[in-house]
Order: structure tokens, then C-alpha cells, then sequence
């Protein structure tokens, strides 16, 4: 039985409590009443995957078991989410993997030949054929990769486009080979209660600009602009949806302990971690990133949902929450959170400032049900190095908005006029992210925004241990200690201000009641 | 005041309204010329101010923009390149024979370097006999291209499409084999590089179509090219990290010396070049071998 999330106060008997601080992690005595917000435990995995995906398949939600939907003359294609989800990496072999071997199990039993495999990246980096082959296993990467038929989505392609409707804003364009499908089976792993359903197929399969309208400055906290765009995808292909809704286990051994909670720890952890720590701390800068990218997370589904888009959404929507929702009493002056060494959008990379806020304020900050941990106008703590490092192979467009954009303006608004179009189709970027493994050039103004957000309704927001030149040009401050942070927001929410910390990865979704 | 004056000129200091006009006109009329400075110092960050700004050159496609590769815009050499593209296909033990064979070259391939730059290419190049060229330039393309890309300093990148976007024709001149500047030919209007000679299977020869275009030969080949196209030599840059570029540096008008040796370094303090740091951090370490 898993033990549900819950917080604690903090009092003289309380430890020092874990904080990750980029790729290392430091041991924090909090004040006396914190309020720490404790993940829930991992729910009970579903027993045997193998079965739970073929229940699934074989006994859908709303809609008739795959093998009838599949029929020898049909075009078939399989998408699924890329190396990003979830982060970090889960081992071998990968959940996505099984349920597409299980999908193709059943399309060559009903005689199906047009099979293809898309990865729906959207304009995140192309896969590298090492990460396609770790999601969908060996065998599937064996039998399509060499002929073409195992890809990365393309939303720059203009030949591979296919026009599906419009809106307002502009033309709705999907991926061909998915907009010409007989039925585009869309395989998901559930980490957070975020975009999913037909919304999530237009934002990783489809055209730069149909993405622009999910991700751009007027589509932020606008429903109805993706809703819009879900419908016309929905009309235009027969989606069958298959969801693994994961648990909280974010950390392989010998470093689960990680994910635990501190008075749990063994003798054996505690002195495992001192013995991280210390490595961590001898490790050169670039070695320990290495290290920390290499760390796995050992989950495993507590459920596998197949059927009509809206009615898996649904089902996977409840576990995740189930899985992840913690009721806190009442938002707090304070939010303290920590920012780990991975991002979803830094998987074997390089998490640069800007993935690193992003990371902060919008992953960890951003997961509530409608009420952040910070009351507006309080103020956030965050603890990450904030390097200022970019990978040159995956984020070349944001090491240039780093330095010619956030130079001039933070202002998302000016930044959407000034900017975005020149970051969108600038020919460099788009020969990357065609050609080699970059992020699309307008990534991180899409982020960027996501990011304002949450700086409007944080009057302080206060990095520990940040490199005080890149808090500065993203707006923030930085302080060397949590005391100094504390000082520093104290003009805005006074010396005895109630504090919180979000006690994560793994993920927690905040309800304040 | 000349009574024809005060219509136009004349105002109540009673009835005027101080606090707008010092909130919104005399305020910010003090202020936006100081955030404009500081973004510009920012943007600017530790480039030295001897570094002219593109934004305001007019010379247009009568400049050139030459840049040196290795250890200018990138953090390799041709050794690590050869074996980038060779080692890959071996088993382990052939790659471990191939980097012993390299290794027990080292001191000859260093005294070629010490005596001439182009008979060390050449020596070094001789290891491409047999390989099918297509298929190098495929390997390079599908494989090489992410260590290349990995290695680039962004802040040379930043650089060599600020002249782009001002105009200027952008030239990468440098010793390497053709096939292996395929990955950032798009950031260059002209690519000057080593042609790896062909047989009539395509395979390569070992020798190089014409000479590798190193040491005072780039300064001639530059002359010549901006002679046959009006280019105003004074007008261009050129970017370079050691001494042997220095007759290329000398032949324009705007030197910059990346991360220089000691004697170019000495030779950019002497004719007051700007002198810069192009910091290179490669993700992955220089054993990884591209798959």
C-alpha cells in the first residue's frame, strides 16, 4: 500500500533534508515550521505489463479491440513520445517499447503490411538512432529502422506536410504519413497531468507554425486554441490512444533512496549519499554532468489504458493524479524548490539557465491544480547552479537568445514581436534541427514564455548558489546561501514569512485547499 | 519674453503638471539612454571593445569574412579528425593497432608540423589511402557531423552570422579534408579546404588535388580572390589562433586573434588586433568515437 504524499512541519527533531542543487545535492536545515510537501509514494505497478498492455489493446476504453480496427489494406502508423519523457530515462526496456511490440504482434496477425513508427517530437531535438532503439526495443528498431520506416517527425518538412483545416490564426498542418493514416495509434507515457489526447498529436506531429499556435505568447493559458486545433486533428485521423501511466520511482538503486524520505533512509543510504556527495564534489564539472546523465529511473506503469482518445485521457488523467496530488493547508509566502541535473529537454545534454528556470518555475512550480504554492505576490527560492553552458549540438538558438535577446528584454511580449519570427525561421536553426540534433530555433522563446508566467506571480525569485550574472539577465537574483536568499526576499514578504518546500522530484501535483 | 513669443513658448509653472511630466518625460528621457548602455554592455559581455560592432559597418559584400577552423571556431585537430572518421569501422583490437600506428607517427608528424604545415597535412592525409570518398562524406554527415557540431564555439558561430547578416561574404579556410567541414558548409558563402584525390572507384589516393591552402598561401589565395571580385581587403576580418595564420591576419584590415599562441599573441599586441576568447566546451569527451 503506497503511503500518500503529505507535509510536514518542520521541528528541532526534523534532519537536514535533501535538496538537489543541479547535478549534486546538499543536505538543508530548514526553519523551524516549514512546511515540506512529500511526494506520494509509488502506487502498486500494474502486475505483469505483458498482460495489462493486452487487456488494454484487446478490451479498450469506448472503442472495439485493436485487432478490429486492423485490416490488411490499411495504412497504419505508430507515434509515440520521445526520449524527453520521462526524465530521467527509464531502464530497459522502456514501456513503450512492450506496447508497440504488442500493437505490431497484432497488425501482423490481422495481415497489416504499411507499418511505420514515428517518433512525435515536435520541435524538440531528433532522436539519435541509439535513443529510437531504447524506446521502442531491439526488435522493432531492428525490423523498420533500415528501411525508413522508424523516423523522427519533421515539422519543417514542408514536403511531408499534409494541410488538414484552419483557424483563425493560420493553416493546421500534420505530419503526411500521419494525416494519410487509416488509423494513427498514439503510444504515451503519463509522468504529468499535462497536454494529452489529440492536443498532444498536434503538438508533436505537426507543422512549426500549427505548433506556434499551441505554444506561442497568445496560445499561453488559452484552452480553446488547442481545443480548436485537438478537433480539426481528431476529424482528420482515427487516433487509437494507448497510455502507461507511470509511477514515482525516479531513481534507479543503489540511488532509490533518493525518492524516499529521509527518516526512512538505512544506515547503508545515508552512507551512500555521503559517499555521492563527496565523489560529486571531487568530480570535474563536465565529468559529474556525465555521471548524473547516466543516472535511470526504475518506473514501472500502475496503468495501461488503451481506447478512444478522450476516454484514456481521462482514465490516465485520474491515476496521475492519484499518483502525484498532495493537499497543502494554504499557499505559503515562500516557495522553496530544487532544480535537479535533468530536464526533459537536457536528456544526455547540457541544462543551461534557461532550461534550468524553466525546469524550476514551470515543471515543479507549474504542477497544481489551480493555485501555486506561492501566494502572488511571494516569493520563490530555487537551487541550481545556473551555469552559463549550452550545448552547441542540441541548444544553439538558446545560447543566442541567452546572449542577443535576454540582453535587451526579458519581456515576453517584446520578445514575441522583436524576436520570434527571426528565431523561427532562421535558416541556421533550421538546418540543425533538420539535419543534426538541435532543439527547433524558437524552442526556447516557447519555454520562455511558460516562464514569465510564473515570474509575474512571483514578485522575488531567488536562486541559491546561482552564478549571479545569469540570474541577472533572466531577471532573478542569486544568493550564496538559503539564510541570504531569505534576507533578500524579506523586504517583499517580511523576516517571519511561512515557507514551503517542495520536496521533488519525484513529482508532486500541489492542492491547496 | 517677446510677446510674439509667449503663445507658443510661454507656461504657468502653477498650472503645469510636475508629476507627470517628471514621472514620464524627464525621468525616462534620463534612463533610456543608460538601459540601452547597459544592454549593449551586456550583450557585449567580456568582447573586448576593440571588437567592432557589425551593427554599424557599411562595407557590405565588399567584405570578406575569413575564419580559420581548428582551435578558431572549433576545438579539434586533423589527427582526432582521422580517427573520428577511421576508427568507427574497426573492431576493437584493429582500433587499437590503428591508434598505435598513429601514435608511433606522432614524432614525425610533429617534426613535419615544426618544419612545414603542409608536409605534416600531407603526411597525416596519405592515411585516408583507399576510403571510398561517398562514403566518408556519408559517414560524416550521419555520424561525424554531431562531434563537429559539439565542438563549435557558439560565440564563433554568433559571430560568423553576425557578418552574414551584415553582409559580408563569409569564407572558412583551413587545412582539414573537404568532407569533414560538410556539417557548417551552410554557415559559409566559401568553403576553402584540403580535396582528397580519387581514383576512378571513387576510392581516395592519399594525396590531395592541389596543396593544403595553409601559412603565407592563405594571404595569396586571399589577395587573388579579392582582387578578381572589387573586395576591399581593409574592410574584411579575418580570424585566426596561431602565429602560421599571421600573414593572412596581416593582409586585412580588421585582425582578431582567437584564443592566440604566445607569438600571435605578441604579433595582435603589436598592431593593437583585438585579442579574444572563444571558450569551446565539447558535451562529450575527446575519446567518444562517433556511432
Amino acid at each position: 500500500m503506497a503511503r500518500p504524499g503529505f507535509v510536514l512541519e518542520v521541528d528541532e527533531r526534523t534532519p537536514p533534508l535533501l535538496v538537489p542543487d543541479g547535478d549534486r545535492f546538499r543536505l538543508e536545515k530548514f526553519p523551524l515550521g516549514t512546511r515540506v510537501i512529500y511526494p506520494v509514494e509509488s502506487l502498486p505497478r500494474v502486475p505483469d505489463l505483458g498482460e495489462a498492455i493486452n487487456s488494454a489493446l484487446d478490451a479498450p476504453i469506448d472503442s472495439e479491440p485493436l485487432s478490429a480496427l486492423l485490416h490488411p489494406s490499411m495504412k497504419l502508423t505508430i507515434a509515440f513520445d520521445d526520449i524527453g519523457t520521462p526524465t530521467p530515462k527509464m531502464r530497459r526496456p522502456d514501456v513503450r517499447g512492450k506496447v508497440i511490440e504488442a500493437v505490431l504482434t497484432r497488425a501482423a496477425a490481422c495481415g497489416v503490411d504499411d507499418v511505420a513508427l514515428v517518433s512525435a517530437n515536435g520541435l524538440n531535438r531528433r532522436m539519435t538512432a541509439d535513443e529510437l532503439q531504447y524506446v521502442v526495443g531491439e526488435r522493432v528498431f531492428r525490423s523498420f529502422y533500415a528501411d525508413g520506416l522508424l523516423i523522427d517527425h519533421d515539422a519543417e518538412d514542408t514536403g511531408g506536410l499534409t494541410t488538414i483545416g484552419s483557424t483563425a490564426a493560420g493553416e493546421i498542418a500534420l505530419n503526411t504519413r500521419v494525416a494519410e493514416s487509416d488509423l494513427l495509434i498514439f503510444v504515451q507515457l503519463v509522468v504529468a497531468p499535462s497536454r494529452r489526447g489529440a492536443a498532444a498529436i498536434a503538438a508533436g506531429l505537426a507543422s512549426t507554425a500549427t505548433i506556434g499556435q499551441l505554444s506561442g505568447l497568445h496560445a499561453q493559458g488559452d484552452e480553446a486554441a488547442g481545443a480548436e486545433i485537438a478537433d480539426l486533428v481528431s476529424a482528420a485521423v482515427p487516433v487509437f490512444h494507448i497510455d502507461a501511466v507511470l509511477d514515482n520511482d525516479g531513481f534507479a538503486q543503489p540511488l532509490g533512496f533518493l525518492g524516499e524520505r529521509e527518516w526512512d533512509w538505512t544506515l547503508k543510504d545515508r552512507a551512500t549519499l555521503a559517499a555521492v556527495r563527496r565523489g560529486l564534489e571531487w568530480t570535474p564539472k563536465r565529468a559529474r554532468r556525465r555521471l548524473m546523465n547516466r543516472v535511470n529511473g526504475d518506473y514501472h506503469a500502475t496503468l495501461v489504458a488503451a481506447g478512444a482518445p478522450a476516454a484514456v485521457e481521462a482514465a490516465s488523467l485520474a491515476q496521475i493524479t492519484a499518483q502525484q496530488l498532495v493537499e497543502v493547508p494554504a499557499p505559503a509566502d515562500v516557495g522553496v524548490l530544487g532544480v535537479g541535473a535533468q530536464t526533459q529537454y537536457s536528456v544526455d545534454s547540457v541544462t543551461n539557465p534557461i532550461l534550468a528556470a524553466w525546469s524550476g518555475l514551470v515543471h515543479a512550480f507549474g504542477s497544481h491544480t489551480g493555485t501555486p504554492l506561492v501566494r502572488p505576490g511571494g516569493a520563490l527560492i530555487i537551487y541550481h547552479p545556473l551555469h552559463a553552458e549550452f550545448s552547441p549540438l542540441h541548444h544553439p538558438s538558446y545560447g543566442d537568445f541567452f546572449a542577443d535577446v535576454l540582453s535587451v528584454t526579458t519581456d515576453p511580449k517584446r520578445i514575441s514581436v522583436d524576436y520570434e519570427e527571426q528565431f523561427t525561421n532562421d535558416s541556421w536553426y533550421v538546418h540543425l534541427y533538420r539535419t543534426s540534433q538541435a532543439f527547433h530555433g524558437v524552442h526556447p522563446l516557447y519555454l520562455w514564455y511558460q516562464i514569465a508566467a510564473a515570474q509575474e506571480h512571483c514578485t522575488d525569485i531567488v536562486w541559491v548558489g546561482g552564478n549571479r550574472e545569469s540570474a541577472a539577465r533572466m531577471g532573478f537574483r542569486a544568493a550564496s546561501t538559503f539564510a541570504d536568499a531569505l534576507e533578500i526576499v524579506a523586504s517583499t514578504v517580511g523576516h517571519t514569512p511561512s515557507i514551503s518546500y517542495l520536496h521533488s522530484p519525484p513529482q508532486v501535483l500541489v492542492d491547496i485547499r | 519674453m517677446d510677446p510674439d513669443d509667449q503663445a507658443a513658448f510661454a507656461f504657468d509653472t502653477s498650472v503645469f503638471d510636475w508629476q507627470t511630466y517628471v514621472q514620464e518625460v524627464h525621468c525616462p528621457s534620463i534612463t533610456a539612454p543608460i538601459r540601452r548602455m547597459d544592454a549593449i554592455r551586456r550583450k557585449r559581455g567580456s568582447r573586448p571593445t576593440t571588437m567592432k560592432d557589425l551593427d554599424k559597418d557599411t562595407a557590405g559584400d565588399a567584405a570578406l569574412a575569413i575564419f580559420d577552423l581548428d582551435g578558431t571556431i572549433m576545438s579539434t585537430n586533423v589527427i582526432e579528425q582521422y580517427l573520428w572518421a577511421r576508427l568507427p569501422e574497426l573492431s576493437r583490437t584493429q582500433q587499437l593497432a590503428e591508434i598505435g600506428q598513429v601514435l608511433r607517427r606522432l614524432p614525425a608528424y610533429l617534426r613535419a608540423e615544426q618544419r612545414d604545415r603542409g608536409t605534416f597535412l600531407r603526411a597525416v592525409y596519405r592515411r585516408y589511402r583507399g576510403a571510398d570518398l561517398a562514403a566518408l562524406e556519408r559517414f560524416v554527415d550521419t555520424s561525424v557531423a554531431p562531434q563537429i557540431l559539439s565542438r563549435l564555439s557558439p560565440e564563433a558561430v554568433r559571430r560568423i552570422r553576425e557578418h552574414r547578416a551584415a553582409g559580408h561574404t563569409t569564407i572558412l579556410i583551413t587545412g582539414v579534408v573537404r568532407p569533414l567541414t560538410r556539417p557548417i558548409q551552410p554557415l559559409f558563402d566559401v568553403v576553402v579546404a584540403a580535396d582528397l584525390g580519387v581514383d576512378d572507384e571513387g576510392r581516395c589516393t592519399g594525396f590531395l588535388t592541389g596543396p593544403p591552402v595553409v601559412g603565407e598561401s592563405r594571404a595569396a589565395w586571399l589577395k587573388h580572390y579579392a582582387a578578381q571580385r572589387e573586395i576591399d581587403l581593409a574592410r574584411s576580418f579575418a580570424y585566426a589562433d596561431s602565429h602560421s595564420d599571421l600573414p593572412m591576419l596581416e593582409t586585412v584590415g580588421n585582425a582578431v586573434a582567437v584564443s592566440p599562441d604566445i607569438p600571435l599573441m605578441r604579433a595582435a599586441n603589436r598592431n593593437q588586433w583585438s585579442v579574444v576568447e572563444w571558450k569551446i566546451k565539447p558535451i562529450t569527451p575527446r575519446w567518444a568515437l562517433p556511432t
